[in-house]
């Protein structure tokens, strides 16, 4: 096999099967190159041990919580696996690295680990293939590298988010009982690795993390406001590059495992930030950079605008659920303790309906009324390469649903606050005794649980969520302005998708501060 | 070659990690019990399973605790050999109180470990309970702990009785009150203190009655004098009819002695009454009527004591 025949395919934009991508709104924002401004910063991510050097004491510590899951106390309390998974690592995730550093996680994420080192057959070095060898040696190669397992390409019918969104919303039906559990929450998480090994087993480079892991599927879409990106610095360098490292790979790196062409990606959602692009690329033309907040604004499939809707779903009906005062919701949905199936699949249902047609079909309504009001009657001579009056429906559609993106984010951070702020003194507990067999490794094992500025907190949750409102709002507007141009029609387009936000939003501050 | 060697150690480096980061807990754990171990030692660990009411000497862990059934413990001491006993919870607050060794009443919080080393110095059989009510079948909680000479053999365990009290269906709307104070009875596991069918006897350390009173008189202590006198207040409370209106036609004498009495065994069911001690110095009986207002209603009440009234053995009449 020539392996010039066989270079990946990038991920081109728009992801397959959706519309043609609209223009993005006009801006120029700042941009600050990380990579030059902080050295000691390129010298590691340039490292070729670097990923693996974030991954493993993650991986170790992943080990010891499924050990502690399996081993350790059934008192979710007590047992690290549940604290720091669930109340530390997922308010870290979704209020500090997914806004701050994008998708780092996935930089450090162990679920892939076993697969990726079998793939390569390597941690560390790249394996690449001299052109002329490239039939010699074991493994198939892709790009300029060579990889063990079969080498599939992924379904195009599946290259999407749906895989994600559908998992994603299957395992937060049983939240209740991973959240409490455990023994599920090994399964859960145990399941991720084993499935993630089989995949690289089957397919090529990252299939895992980019169409099947559900955590994969709400960091692609809120790492679109992350303050941090990885792009090329000139698109004259990459365009007049032959050599295309940072897709094909070489020596120095892997060719993109997320099927990115990096020179040419203008969003953040399908970046894993794994920096093999910055260390492959001949022209040292990759960097990692500042960015202002919310800087991606293109939804650019159903799909992901599927997946903004879920989220702000989940959100709305765990704030019930778990912050809410109506336990028999809570108990409905804990069904494998209460076994009440009735109400569970009552719950199920609600869920599922809300989450993929009541929501979308009571967002769509606004949009469409807009979409109504600010139509004109179509100029009788059409001008060739004029852009038309009227822009289409999906497309309206696409742009009014980013909103969701940054006020869906900072739904989930309000949700998730209380969480950390009323159970964040288990973690030090935990720590000196992951277990709960009566270490005491830090002399922090019998500190009083004792939640942090409780009477604090909703004024924090009534700021993050005016925050998310605001930047929906100002989104909204943005793309509206994009679309319509003139202001009074901009403004008629958006107005009523800013009162079905302004409602969504009034609903989850009467959830939080009643 | 440099990149090879790089390749093979963090393999190495992984591999370890991943057996030291699985395996290592357990040594350490075994270590660290080992080193508060006085010499001859050894090592009893009894885990507070609330979900069945029961204490257990099995491994409760997060990956068996929901699925497993646990057999109740019965922990063999040797008079003379110091004995570390390992107090966990499963799920929520349990006490522990061994009387007869002078444990407790203990805490034990889930996820936390309590260590109590003890000496025993008599042999016998030991009851230890749970004194903090944590759940439906807490009124089963409790188990025997046997003391034995060094080589004693360890005595066949009777078969254990597996009575589920607390999973017993509520009997169908609109039988008897009395049914329904049976049911109440058996469901609440007042039996487990005061027998089944309220003969009582129950022992109860340093209780001044030294065994729970039995219910089954209870009838003759509410100045009940006769079966037909019984039978007329079952009666009435089986047609929900309010004892007070018997005043104009007694059932029999002193029957506004009996309804004060009456009263006042609703009192003791709905706010409890605390045992007393024997020796006052001694440490407090392990069993005491709680207060059940929050559990039981008004009616319960009234169905429980209508039940109990039934229990009496009258002079020839039917026992």
């Amino acid at each position: 096999m020539s392996p010039s025949g066989n270079i990946p395919q990038p991920l081109t934009e728009p992801a397959p099967g959706s519309a043609a991508p609209p223009p993005a709104p006009v801006d120029k924002p700042w941009r600050i190159d990380l990579l030059r401004a902080l050295p000691p910063l390129k010298w590691l991510v340039k490292r070729r041990w670097f990923q693996f050097a974030v991954v493993l004491p993650n991986l170790l510590f992943f080990m010891l919580f499924l050990t502690t899951g399996v081993f350790g106390t059934p008192v979710g309390s007590r047992n690290i696996l549940i604290v720091f998974v669930w109340i530390f690592w997922w308010f870290l995730l979704i209020s500090a690295m997914v806004p701050l550093a994008s998708r780092v996680w996935c930089t450090m994420c162990p679920f892939p680990f076993f697969g990726e080192w079998i793939q390569r057959g390597a941690l560390i070095r790249s394996r690449g293939v001299d052109p002329k060898k490239a039939k010699e040696g074991p493994g198939v190669v892709v790009g300029r590298n060579r990889y063990f397992g079969l080498n599939w390409r992924w379904p195009k019918a599946l290259s999407n988010l749906w895989v994600q969104n559908i998992g994603f919303l299957f395992l937060c039906t049983f939240s209740a009982h991973f959240l409490t559990r455990p023994l599920v929450s090994v399964i859960v998480l145990g399941g991720l690795i084993l499935v993630a090994t089989v995949l690289h087993l089957l397919y090529r480079q990252r299939a895992f993390c980019n169409y099947v892991c559900p955590v994969s599927g709400f960091l692609s879409l809120y790492s679109m406001t992350s303050v941090v990106e990885v792009r090329s610095k000139e698109a004259d360098t990459c365009a007049k590059c032959k050599d295309k490292g940072c897709l094909a790979g070489g020596e120095k790196g892997w060719g993109c495992p997320w099927f990115m062409y990096p020179s040419k990606m203008e969003r953040n959602n399908y970046c894993g930030l794994c920096m093999e692009c910055v260390k492959t690329c001949p022209y040292d033309n990759m960097t990692v950079n500042l960015r202002p907040f919310c800087s991606d604004t293109k939804i650019k499939g159903l799909d992901e605008a599927w997946k903004a809707f879920i989220m702000v779903t989940l959100a709305l009906v765990y704030s019930v659920l778990y912050l809410g005062p109506w336990g028999f919701l809570k108990d409905w949905a804990n069904v494998f303790e209460k076994g009440n199936w009735a109400g569970f699949f009552a719950y199920v249902a609600g869920l599922w309906v809300s989450a993929l047609v009541l929501f979308p079909a009571i967002y769509f309504l606004p949009v469409w009324a807009g979409w109504r009001w600010s139509r004109q009657k179509p100029p009788t001579i059409v001008i060739l390469g004029q852009a038309p009056v009227n822009p289409p429906l999906k497309e309206t559609f696409l742009r009014f649903v980013y909103p969701l993106v940054p006020f869906g984010m900072m739904a989930w951070v309000s949700f998730s606050l209380p969480l950390i702020l009323v159970n964040g003194s288990y973690i030090p507990m935990v720590l000196s005794d992951p277990f709960g067999w009566g270490w005491d490794l830090f002399g922090t094992a019998h500190l009083a649980w004792s939640p942090v500025v409780p009477h604090w907190t909703p004024y924090v949750q009534v700021f993050l969520l005016l925050q998310g409102l605001y930047f929906a709002l100002k989104q909204g507007y943005r793309h509206s302005v994009a679309m319509y141009g003139a202001r009074n029609r901009a403004l008629k387009a958006f107005a009523p998708v800013a009162v079905l936000l302004t409602v969504i939003e009034i609903a989850f501050l009467v959830l939080y501060v009643g | 070659m440099r990149e090879t060697m790089a390749e093979i150690g963090a393999g190495l480096l992984t591999l370890a990690g991943i057996i030291a980061a699985t395996f290592y807990p357990f040594v350490y754990e075994a270590k660290s019990v080992e080193k508060r171990l006085p010499p001859g030692a050894q090592v009893i660990t009894l885990t507070g399973v609330a979900a069945t009411g029961t204490w257990t000497e099995e491994n409760v862990d997060g990956g068996n605790y929901w699925y497993r059934h646990f057999a109740p413990a019965r922990p063999v001491l040797r008079v003379g050999q110091p004995t570390l006993l390992r107090l966990k919870s499963a799920d929520v607050n349990h006490s522990f109180y061994c009387p007869g060794l002078a444990v407790g009443p203990l805490e034990v919080h889930p996820g936390h470990v309590l260590d109590v080393l003890i000496t025993p110095i008599r042999e016998g059989v030991f009851e230890f309970y749970c004194t903090t009510i944590c759940g439906d079948p807490h009124f089963g909680m409790r188990g025997q702990m046997l003391v034995l000479r060094e080589g004693s053999p360890i005595p066949a365990a009777e078969p254990a009785k597996a009575d589920k009290f607390w999973q017993e269906s509520p009997p169908p709307p609109g039988q008897s009150h009395v049914a329904r104070g049976a049911w109440l009875f058996h469901r609440n596991g007042c039996f487990t203190c005061h027998g089944v069918k309220g003969k009582g006897g129950v022992p109860n350390w340093n209780y001044i009655k030294d065994t729970i009173p039995p219910l089954s008189t209870l009838a003759e202590r509410m100045l009940i004098p006769d079966k037909e006198g019984a039978d007329a207040i079952v009666g009435a409370m089986e047609r929900a009819a309010d004892l007070k209106t018997l005043s104009s036609d007694p059932p029999f004498a002193r029957f506004n002695a009996f309804l004060a009495q009456y009263q006042s065994v609703k009192d003791v069911i709905r706010k409890g009454n605390p045992p007393g001690k024997k020796d006052p110095k001694g440490l407090p009986p392990p069993l005491e009527m709680l207060p059940f207002g929050m559990r039981l209603s008004d009616r319960d009440i009234d169905d429980l004591i209508a039940y109990l009234l039934t229990l009496e053995p009258w002079e020839g009449g039917d026992k």
